[in-house]
Formats: structure tokens, sequence, C-alpha cells
């Protein structure tokens, strides 16, 4: 059996706050294949962003292992992981978090954190764009922009320099019902093309529809749920 | 690099109350420091001993050149010491022996030598020099004067109820050539009596290798304790004293000027950085690194420091030069001269200071609680 591109084992994540210990994420384990669309779902609170922020390499666990690819993330350090992170892991967020004084095309080439950007860069950069239909857009700024063309910028800018994961959390949640959908539509597509993995975060079924496999998040585990791909 | 410069410049466009608020008053304060180093180094520079200064021989006990009165037969007296290449008699009139910049120091030469004597050091700008011993009242203007009181060839003017015409305007090496005007030791005698046959001092280049200290010792000897001999420097350090010292004291005006723009530059930065804050964050999330983040956003202040600073300093600078302030006392003459170097030196330190005002808070700013930019309800 080939090796699964990212295997998490028995991983553990808790919280103090005052006298109260949350553990958000507790012996949790998981395998997935490179290239596969996972969506999680769960409560608020539930840990979705803590398990994002630890497959990022953002936080530490308390215990347990991630690989991804051949690096194993534990053994590395803070230094590093944001090295590793810069050139393997591409991230969109709910909040879009664009660059507001710099137009689209510059945000996206600020998505190449490892390295300085070259003149094949741009041209990628400009390629991203127009496929996401944004071609006429490039010199505008994000407040130029609608929620969705903000996000549409976002996930260039999470894809520009090749990354092996693609990470996004709740990348809908700012959108009205036909513009989540249609980022939705985008973010797959785009991921599956770049052959990235991509976990993403929602509250919206229509995502969890459209991934290869859904999780539910919940007491610090996942819990498969039945996919409608795989049953419609 | 570019593009963070880009992200730089397009923040502080972005507020452009707030970054010309900045400049202006990085600006200001650079203008101050820089006209307050421009006051401090003519101070050190009066005072200092330069190679080769001639040796002033003044009546013992006078301060102010102007009431030195030695009798002109001195000079002989002085040219037969042992170890003395040349001396000259000067008369000193000043229209006001106390610290003033409208006051003028007029010096009375023997117009037919003075070229012998100094005319290695002085260069003519215009006019006709020759004059000096030719017409009654021409005067040599030195260029400092010429530029504060706008004086062109031709122009007569009258200080200490001297009336003078300029006959050229010279440029020297010594500040006193640049800061003083000379005339012929006629002019002065017919203006002022009391100046007849009166050497006020007495100016002495040594031999080459001799001693200062011992060759001034044997001139007041020869002259019979009424004299007393000092390099130039000494003399000026002594008759200015006080002023020389306030001088440098713009030394201590500029530090403290310093220290209020990097305070001014570390403010900005904080209320820059306060607003960037998620934009570090950000970057920070998706992986540049923290210390290219903290230069990034400290670039803001080194480009405000500089546009301040270079603005500030060049602003002083115009000013200084433009204004060509002389400042005399006791006969000795003080010119704010331009310092091109002074000039480039304060608007590189204000970009400097710029950058390490903001390096601190930049650092602390990209800490970034990434936690948090990626959404997570804590
Ligand atoms: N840095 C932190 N310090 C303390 N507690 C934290 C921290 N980060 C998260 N938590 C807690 O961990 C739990 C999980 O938070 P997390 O942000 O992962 O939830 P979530 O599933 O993303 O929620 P939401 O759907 O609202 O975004 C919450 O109870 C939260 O308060
Ligand atoms: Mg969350």
């Amino acid at each position: 059996m080939a090796t699964a591109h990212i295997e998490i084992k028995g991983l553990r994540k808790s919280y103090r706050s005052g006298p109260e210990t949350i553990s958000p994420i507790d012996g949790l384990s998981l395998q997935l294949e490179r290239g596969e669309v996972v969506a999680l779902i769960g409560p608020s609170g539930s840990g979705k962003s803590t398990l994002l922020n630890l497959l990022a390499g953002i936080d530490r666990p308390d215990a347990g292992q991630i690989r991804i690819g051949d690096t194993q993330l534990e053994t590395l350090s803070a230094g590093a992981r944001d090295r590793w992170r810069a050139s393997h892991i591409g991230l969109v967020f709910q909040r879009f978090h664009l660059i507001d004084v710099l137009n689209a095309e510059a945000n996206v080439l600020l998505g190449l954190a490892g390295r300085s950007c070259r003149g094949a860069d741009r041209e990628r950069a400009r390629d991203l764009l127009t496929r996401l239909g944004l071609a006429d857009r490039r010199s505008h700024r994000p407040s130029q922009l609608s929620g969705g063309q903000q996000q549409r910028v976002a996930i260039a800018r999470a894809l520009i320099h090749q990354p092996e994961v693609v990470l996004a959390d709740e990348p809908t949640g700012n959108l009205d019902g036909d513009g989540a959908a249609t980022i939705t539509e985008v973010l797959i597509s785009e991921a599956r093309a770049a052959g990235a993995t991509l976990c993403i975060v929602t509250h919206d079924h229509r995502v969890s529809d459209r991934a290869d496999r859904s999780f539910m998040l919940e007491r610090g585990k996942l819990t498969p749920l039945p996919s409608m791909r795989a049953a419609g | 690099m570019k593009r963070w410069l880009g992200l730089a410049w397009s923040r502080m466009a972005k507020a452009p109350l707030r970054s010309g608020a900045t400049i202006l008053g990085v600006g200001a304060i650079a203008a101050l420091a820089c006209a307050a180093l421009h006051l401090a180094a003519a101070g050190r520079h009066l005072a200092a001993a330069q190679p080769g200064e001639p040796l002033i021989t003044m009546q013992a006990g006078r301060i102010c050149p102007s009431t030195s009165h030695l009798p002109m037969s001195a000079r002989d007296t002085i040219a037969a010491v042992p170890g003395v290449a040349s001396v000259s008699a000067q008369q000193v009139a000043v229209s006001d022996c106390k610290v003033s910049t409208t006051a003028t120091t007029f010096r009375g030469v023997n117009g037919q030598d003075f070229w012998n004597q100094h005319g290695a050091r002085i260069r003519v700008l215009a006019g006709t020099p020759t004059a000096l011993a030719t017409q009654p009242g021409a005067a040599l203007v030195g260029e400092q004067v010429a530029r504060s009181r706008q004086l062109a060839l031709g122009d007569s003017f009258e200080s200490a109820g001297i009336t003078v015409t300029v006959a050229a305007i010279i440029d020297g090496e010594r500040m006193q050539d640049r800061a003083s005007v000379w005339v012929d030791h006629a002019t002065l005698e017919q203006a002022l009596p009391a100046l007849r046959d009166t050497a006020t001092l007495f100016e002495i280049q040594g031999a080459v290798g001799q001693d200062p200290e011992q060759l001034a010792e044997r001139i007041d000897a020869a002259l019979g304790g009424l004299a007393h001999t000092a390099p130039f420097s000494a003399t000026a350090a002594r008759v200015t004293g006080s002023l020389a010292a306030s001088l440098q004291s713009g030394g201590t005006l500029a530090l403290a000027a310093a220290i209020a723009g990097i305070l001014l530059l570390a403010n900005a930065a904080l209320l820059s950085l306060r607003s960037a804050g998620r934009d570090l964050t950000v970057l920070r999330a998706i992986g540049h690194p923290r210390s290219v983040l903290a230069g990034v956003a400290s670039i803001e202040g080194g480009l405000l420091g500089l546009l301040g600073g270079a603005g500030g300093a060049l602003l002083a600078g115009v000013l200084v030069h433009c204004a060509a302030t002389v400042i005399s006392t006791e006969g000795i003459s003080v010119g704010i001269e331009l310092m091109p170097g002074l000039v480039a030196t304060v608007g590189v330190a204000a970009a400097l200071c710029g950058l390490l005002a903001t390096l601190v808070p930049a650092w602390w700013a990209a800490r970034g609680d990434l936690h948090r930019a990626l959404g997570a309800s804590a």
C-alpha cells in the first residue's frame, strides 16, 4: 500500500485558561492521500482552526506526530517550521487577509514567502489571476474588489508557490450564498489542478458535498461523515 | 527588496497626514540639529590649533585687539628676533567690541606689502586687489562679509566711523580672511587718529621648525614685557573664550535634537505599526520570517527619517549659506560657514535614526499571534 501524503497519529493539543484545561484536539489520528480534498466540520470552538494550525506548523502539538510528505513536523524547530511552511503550505483565511495597500498581483506575489520573486513568478501570478477570472482586476486594490474577488486573489496567493498542501479555514464564511458556491468550486478545482492536498474547514454542507471525504470534529477526535459524492 | 520598498512606500502614502507630519517634524528637528552643528563646528574651528598658524603679538593685558596699542617700531624689534621669518603689523578697528552679528572688523595692513605677506593664502573672487595700496578708502572685503551684507564691487559702506569702498572680494584659507574687511593703514589712521603710528597687533610667521612657545617667549622678552605673544588659536580662544564655548554647546543642542527626532520617529512607527499589525501577522502566517518583516516595517521609519532629515538638513544648509552670519567679539570674527559634509551626515543620521527607532517596535509587532490570523475563536 502506498504511503499516505499526510499522516497524523495520536495528536493532542490543550489550552489552559485559568484553572481549566480544554483539549480541543485529544488523541486525533488521520491519513490523507496526495491530492485528496477533505472537509472538516464541527461546532464552533471544537478545535478545527487548532487542527489546521498544527498541520501548518504554526502551533506545536502537546503529543502525537504529524508527517507531511517526508517531513516530520514535530522534529522541526520553530524557525524551520516557518521556512517549511513558506514553501509547502498554502493558506486561505475566512477574512481574506489581503494587504490593502497592494494591488491584486502584488498580493498574489506575497505568497512567495521563502524566496524573492522572479519574472516567471509574475507570469504565473497573472496566469493564476486569469484562471480565477480576475484578468482585468490585476491592478485593483482589495478595497476595489468584491468579497468573492478578494477571496479569489487570496486563493491565487495560496497557490503561487505550488504548495503540496492547501489549508482553508472557512473560506466562504464571509461570502453570501452564490459567492460561496463559486469560491468553493474555484478552490477545489484549482487545488485539484495543482495536485495539492486540500483541507477545508467549513460550516457549509455544500462544501462538504464537493469534498472526497468529510469529517466531523467533536470532543477532540474526527468522525468520518457519509460522503455525498461517494453516495451520489 | 523592491516589493518591500513598494509596500513601505504604499503604507506611507496611505496615511499622508501622519507621514507628512512626521516628515515635517523630523525636518524641523534635523534643520535645528544641522544649524547647531554648524555653530559648534565654527566654535571648535576657532579655538583649534592649525599647523603653521601665525603667532599674534598684542599689548600685554589687553583682551580686545582694537584696544591694544604697540608702536609700529616694534615691528623691527620683532623682525630681529631669531626664528622670525616674517612679521606684519595690523591695526584692528571694530564697530563693536562685544559679541555681535552686525559688527565690522577692519584690519589695517600695509597695502604695498599685503600680497607679499598674505598673498599665498588669499584668492581674489572679484575686483582689483591692488587698489588697496593705490586708492584711499579702498577695501578688500572677505566673501563671508560680502555675502552677509550683500555688498558688491564699488559699493560704499560705513561702520565705526570708517567709510570704505569695496575694491575686491576675497576668499582666504583662514576664517579671519573671509570674515574681515581689509584696508590700508592710512585709511584707518585717517578715520581714527588715535591709531596713528600704532599697531594693535603683529602677525608673525615663525621660521620652519621653530617651536612656537619658545619663539613667543623670545619676542616678549625682546619687547621688554610690553607685549604678550601666543599662537593665533590660543589668542582666539582667550579673546573669544565664552563665545567659543557657547557655540560649542551647539553640539549638546544637536544631541538633544537627535533624541527628540528618534522619539518622534519611534512614535510615528508605533502608530503606523498599530495599523500594520494585522498585515504583519498574516505575512508571518504565510511563512515570511520575522526578521524580514521587522526590516520591512522599519524601512518606513528609515524613509520618514531620510525624507525629513535630508529635507531639514538641506534647508538648514541653504539658510546657513545665505545668511553667511559673522559673529564677532573683541575683534575676532567667527563666520558660520556651510559644511556640505555636515549636511550629508545629518541626512544620513536621520535615516539611520528612523531605522533604529522603528526596528525594536517592528520586531515586537512582527511577533504576531498567528493563531488568531487563522481565525481561531480564542
Ligand atoms: N491560544 C489559545 N489559548 C487558549 N485557548 C485557545 C487558544 N486557541 C484556541 N483556544 C480554544 O480552543 C478551542 C478550539 O478553538 P478553535 O479556534 O480551534 O475552534 P474552531 O473549531 O475553529 O471554532 P470556530 O468554528 O468558531 O472557528 C476553543 O475553546 C478556544 O477557546
Ligand atoms: Mg475556527
